[in-house]
C-alpha cells in the first residue's frame, strides 16, 4: 500500500489537508519490522509514530512471571504510539509486531515542531489523535465490564 | 424489512427428544444435538427445553436450518436447569416446546451482511451464519465479528476455522484478554469494523451479546451510517411461557418470546437506556 493509498485507510490521515499531508509525505519512512520485533518499548523516549501499512502489532505489557499481556491489536490503517503527542514524550506500553508488518514513521520531533509553528496542521493533526485516543478510551471502558460472561444464549 | 415466525402447530405441545451429542465448546458451555425428526425452525428462533423434574429454560437453537432432522442447542451452565441441560448424556430424553419467536431478517438483496456476536450471543447467530452461505449470491459481502472474553470462551472453533478458510465470509476474531500467542485480534468488538467491508447505508446488522456490547455496538454502526432500521439485535428475558400469554418476559410494549426475540435497533433504542426495564 502507498503512502497515497494508506490515506484512505487511515482515519488519521484522512482528516488532514492535502498541504498537510504533503509535509508528512516528506519526513515518511517505509520501515519492515519482523514478526516478534519490538517497535518501541515501554519507559523509552517517544521519537515517532507509526501507521501500519500492513501486518499486525499487539500493545502489550510485560510480565515478570510470564508471558506479556496483550492490551490491544492494531491493523492496517491504525495509528500506532500516542504518548509522542504530550509531555513526557514516553511510551506507556510495549509495541511488538504480531506478523511481518510494514509501517510508515514518522519522526516525532520534526512532527511537534511543525505543529507548532503550523497551527493549522497543529489543529487537525491534534484533533485527529484526540479522535483516535478517545475511540480507544471508550472501548477501554467498556472491555472494563467484563461483559461476556453475561451474555445471553 | 421484516422478520418470520415458523409456525407453532401445537404452542404448548411438548416434544420428548433424545439427546444424540453433548460436546464442550468451553469451561462452561456445551453443545447438545438432539434427534427431532420433523421440527423445523428459522435462524435466530429460540425453543423451551425442559430437564424432566428439574425445570424448563429458552435456549436459542444454535444448528444449521438446513439441515433437518436434528436440533442443536449451546447452553452455558447459569443455574439448576442449564446444569441439568449440560449433563445429559446421549440417549438421555429432555421434553422440548416451539420453535417460537421471530428470526434474523435476510435483508435485501444486494446488501451487506454484517454479522457482530460476543460471547455466547455467537449461539443464536451461528443459524444466521449458516443461511447466509446457503443465500451466498443474495449479499455482495458477508461478515462476522466475534468477540470473547478470551481465547479458551470462544464457541464454535471449527466453524470459525472452516469459514475463515473461505472467501465467501470475511471473520474477525476479537478477545478482551489474551498473551501474545493468540492469532486473532485483542480489543472490542466495534475495533473491527475497519477491518471488514461493508457500506454502512446498505448494510443489514445482526447483533447478540451482552446488552450493554449491543447498545455500543449499535449505537457505533448508528454513527458510522448503518440505519437504526437495520440493525437487528437478539434480546432475551425471564421467559417462560413463550407464548406471549404469562407477561415475564415483557420489555416495554412488546413480549419478547413472541414480538423479539430479534427486534430492530430503531424500535429498541431508548428502551435500551432505560435502568431495569
Amino acid at each position: 500500500m502507498s503512502f497515497s493509498e494508506l490515506r484512505n485507510q487511515s482515519a488519521v490521515l484522512a482528516a488532514l489537508e492535502d498541504e498537510h499531508l504533503e509535509f508528512l509525505s516528506s519526513i515518511v519512512e517505509e520501515v519492515e519490522i519482523a514478526q516478534d520485533s519490538v517497535v518501541f518499548d515501554e519507559d523509552d523516549s517517544a521519537e515517532a509514530f507509526y501507521i501500519i501499512a500492513s501486518g499486525r502489532v499487539g500493545l502489550e505489557v510485560p510480565v515478570p512471571t510470564g508471558t506479556p499481556m496483550l492490551l490491544e491489536t492494531l491493523g492496517n490503517g491504525d495509528l500506532v504510539g500516542l504518548s509522542w503527542a504530550s509531555e513526557p514524550y514516553r511510551w506507556k506500553w510495549r509495541a511488538k509486531a504480531l506478523s511481518p508488518t510494514r509501517v510508515y514513521r514518522f519522526d516525532a520531533e520534526k512532527v511537534r515542531a511543525r505543529c507548532a509553528a503550523d497551527t493549522s496542521l497543529g489543529a487537525q493533526l491534534y484533533l485527529s489523535i484526540a479522535k483516535a485516543a478517545m475511540m480507544r478510551l471508550q472501548t477501554a471502558r467498556v472491555r472494563l465490564l467484563d461483559l461476556y460472561p453475561g451474555a445471553p444464549g | 424489512m421484516t422478520t418470520v415466525s415458523a409456525p407453532v402447530v401445537e404452542p404448548m405441545g411438548l416434544h420428548s427428544l433424545k439427546v444424540v451429542s453433548n460436546a464442550s465448546e468451553s469451561p462452561d458451555t456445551s453443545t447438545i444435538v438432539l434427534d427431532s425428526p420433523g421440527i423445523t425452525f428459522h435462524a435466530g428462533q429460540f425453543m423451551m427445553l425442559y430437564a424432566f423434574g428439574v425445570g424448563e429454560a429458552p435456549i436459542s437453537v444454535s444448528g444449521n436450518p438446513h439441515s433437518p432432522g436434528t436440533l442443536v442447542h449451546t447452553i452455558r451452565r447459569v443455574g439448576p436447569v442449564t446444569d441439568a441441560l449440560c449433563g445429559l448424556r446421549p440417549g438421555d430424553s429432555l421434553g422440548v416446546r416451539g420453535p417460537y419467536g421471530d428470526s434474523w431478517p435476510a435483508g435485501e438483496q444486494g446488501d451487506d451482511l454484517l454479522i457482530v456476536a460476543g460471547g455466547l450471543g455467537m449461539a443464536p447467530l451461528r443459524p444466521a451464519v449458516f443461511e447466509a452461505m446457503a443465500n451466498r449470491s443474495r449479499y455482495r459481502n458477508v461478515s462476522l465479528i466475534y468477540g470473547a472474553r478470551t481465547p479458551a470462551d470462544l464457541l464454535f472453533k471449527d466453524d470459525l476455522v472452516g469459514w475463515m478458510s473461505t472467501s465467501s465470509i470475511d471473520v474477525a476474531v476479537t478477545v478482551d484478554r489474551a498473551t501474545s500467542d493468540w492469532w486473532g485480534h485483542v480489543g472490542l468488538v466495534t475495533n473491527e469494523f475497519s477491518r471488514v467491508d461493508f457500506r454502512p447505508e446498505s448494510t443489514t446488522a445482526l447483533v447478540c451479546g451482552p446488552e450493554v456490547m449491543m447498545r455500543v455496538v449499535a449505537r457505533s454502526l448508528r454513527d458510522l451510517g448503518v440505519p437504526a432500521s437495520s440493525t437487528w439485535l437478539s434480546l432475551e428475558r425471564n421467559m417462560k411461557c413463550a407464548i406471549g400469554f404469562c407477561g415475564h418476559c415483557q420489555f416495554g410494549s412488546d413480549f419478547l418470546c413472541k414480538d423479539g426475540p430479534v427486534l430492530s435497533y430503531d424500535r429498541l433504542a431508548w428502551r435500551l437506556g432505560v435502568d431495569e426495564l
